[in-house]
This record gives structure tokens, sequence and C-alpha cells, in this order.
């Protein structure tokens, strides 16, 4: 386990993207619920986590991060990058008023998105492929995750209206 | 090994469904995620990374290792916190702090004799402190989270 690895192009482009899109979440004006910010957050922040510790290590290990197969701070940092992912998918579903069939075509663009970051992150050398995993391979699971969050979005909206609702009454 | 593991994944799931809520969906919810992170850094760490826990090299061995650090420990602290507030003297929130730390560290001792995993440079004691202060840690991202809720006034 190491601390740091080399100090490169990689790390840099993270430090970027990080900036980038956190300083986009906060310029956002708020539109989320207080509660549905903090799933929002946690839930893009855990997704990333947890695929990368189930099939980008272990026995699969179908990615590295960064510079070396262990754990290291950057890492943690890519992580980080996935928190924005998850508020901005709620955010835009909230502000379009995303709604039915609409909602097939949000999650595909979303995925594109997705897939289109893991392709400048490969490019950028921040994930590398490897043990035969391609690219395209990550589309089922951009999908998966997509039309997950955005059924999750349902729940907890539904929930807060019920909530809402029964307040009042 | 699998079967046993399987089954008490679903038993979980299954208490956890059928339980009395007394926190709301997105805090449960929350609550999950955010454990299934400790959870996982905390299996990556002992087992992966510094290899104090070695896991048997078959892929039964892996799977049955993933369902336990993915659903039931994380499921253990969302039972656990339901439980926790609706009984809420002391006494018995330490009472069922180390029981429930007892009934993880099981699955421990379960997974050792099934031969799931073996021992390197590892006291078993630490897996005990480690499933005490992961349910402590429920209680602490609870308050926590509830005094944000409480500053917005958006209690649900």
């Amino acid at each position: 386990m190491k601390i740091i690895g080399t100090f490169d192009m990689n790390e840099i482009a993270l430090l970027i993207f990080v900036g980038v899109t956190y300083a986009i979440m906060v310029i956002l004006p708020k539109k989320l619920s207080t509660e549905l910010t903090i799933l929002s957050l946690v839930w893009g922040f855990t997704v990333g986590v947890l695929f990368d510790f189930t099939i980008g290590g272990g026995k699969l290990d179908y990615y590295k991060v960064n510079d070396v197969n262990h754990y290291e701070l950057f890492d943690f940092v890519y992580y980080m990058l996935f928190v924005p992912f998850g508020y901005c998918f709620n955010y835009f579903y909230e502000v379009l008023r995303i709604r039915g069939a609409i909602s097939i075509l949000y999650i595909v663009v979303w995925a594109g998105i997705g897939i289109g970051a893991q392709y400048v992150f490969s490019a950028l050398h921040i994930i590398t492929l490897q043990n035969g995993f391609k690219l395209v391979y990550s589309v089922p699971i951009f999908l998966i995750i997509q039309t997950l969050t955005a059924l999750l979005y349902g729940y907890i909206k539904k929930a807060e209206q019920k909530s809402k609702a029964d307040g009042e009454n | 090994m699998f079967s046993i593991f399987f089954f008490f994944t679903w038993l979980f799931a299954a208490i956890f469904y059928y339980q009395k809520k007394v926190i709301s969906k997105a805090e449960n919810l929350i609550i999950f995620l955010l454990m299934l992170v400790v959870s996982i850094h905390w299996n990556w760490i002992i087992y992966e990374e510094l290899v104090l826990v070695k896991i048997t090299n078959t892929t039964q061995a892996y799977i049955t290792l993933l369902l336990f650090r993915t659903f039931i420990v994380p499921l253990a602290a969302n039972i656990y916190i339901n439980i926790i507030l609706i009984r809420t003297t002391r006494f018995k929130t330490i009472l069922i702090t180390l029981g429930g730390a007892i009934c993880l560290f099981a699955f421990i001792l379960l997974a050792l004799a099934g031969g799931l995993i073996e021992t390197k440079h590892w006291n078993l004691s630490l897996d005990y402190i480690y499933f005490v202060l992961y349910l402590c840690g429920t209680l602490v991202i609870h308050y926590f989270y509830q005094s944000i809720i409480q500053k917005e006034g958006k209690t649900l």
C-alpha cells in the first residue's frame, strides 16, 4: 500500500477534473432537497467504490487505477470524481423534469457520458484497462447504474412527497 | 459454505425488509451505502492489500466473502440502527452493540472453519473490535445526518 505513486499527468488531470466538477456542483443553484442531495452525493461515491473494488480489483482485476494496482491516495481522489456525476444525474433529472419514456433517453445519454469519461480517463492513464477488458464492456455496467440511479431518484422522491402530504394532513 | 452465506444474506435482507423502520428511507439508504464503503475498504486493506488474512484461492471463497462484505455487513448496520433507536437506554445500546458485533464476528469464525480464509499475521480479536467500532460508526453517521437535516429543518 502506497500513499502516493509518481506525480505526473494522471494525477494532475485528476485534480483538474475534481476541481472543475466540484466547482460546477457548488455553482449550480440548489434544487434538490437536503436528503436527496446527500443521497445523490453518497450514491455516486459508493457506486464508484463498489465497482472499482469488485471488477477493478480482486480476482477479476479488469482495470488499474492510476500508476499501480495497489491502493494509493489518488485512487481515493478518483473515487471522489464519482460524487459530482451522481449529483448531476439527479440534479438535471429534477431540473429538466424528466418523466416517463424520456427517462430512457436520459439514461442512455448519461451512459454515453460515462463511457466518454472512461475513454478520456483511459487516454490520460487515470485508468488502464487490463486482463482482456474493453471499454465497450462498460456499456451494460453504465446502463445498469444509471437505471438504478433513476429508479432510486423516483423512489426517494415519492417517499418525500408522501411524507410532505402526510405532514400537511 | 457459499449456500450458508447466501442464506444469511437473504435472511438479513428479509429481516431488514420486515423490521419496523424508525428512520427515513433516504437515511436507511445513506447508512447502507456509507457502511458499504467502510466494509469494502476494511476487506480490501486486510485481505488484498496487506494480506493479513488470506482468502483461499477459489472463486467460491472469493464470491462468498463478496456477499459478506457487500450485503451482510452493511445490512447488519441497518438492522442495528433500527433496533437501537427503538430501545434507547444506554445499557441496552451497549448490549445490542456488543451482541451485534458477536453476530458479525461469528461469520468470520464460520469463514475460518469453512476454510474460506486463513489468518497470516492477524489476531482475530481485532475483527471483533472492528465490528464493535463499525456499529458505533453507524450511530455516529445517524446523529451527524440528523444534525444536518434538523439544521435545514427538512426532516421527512
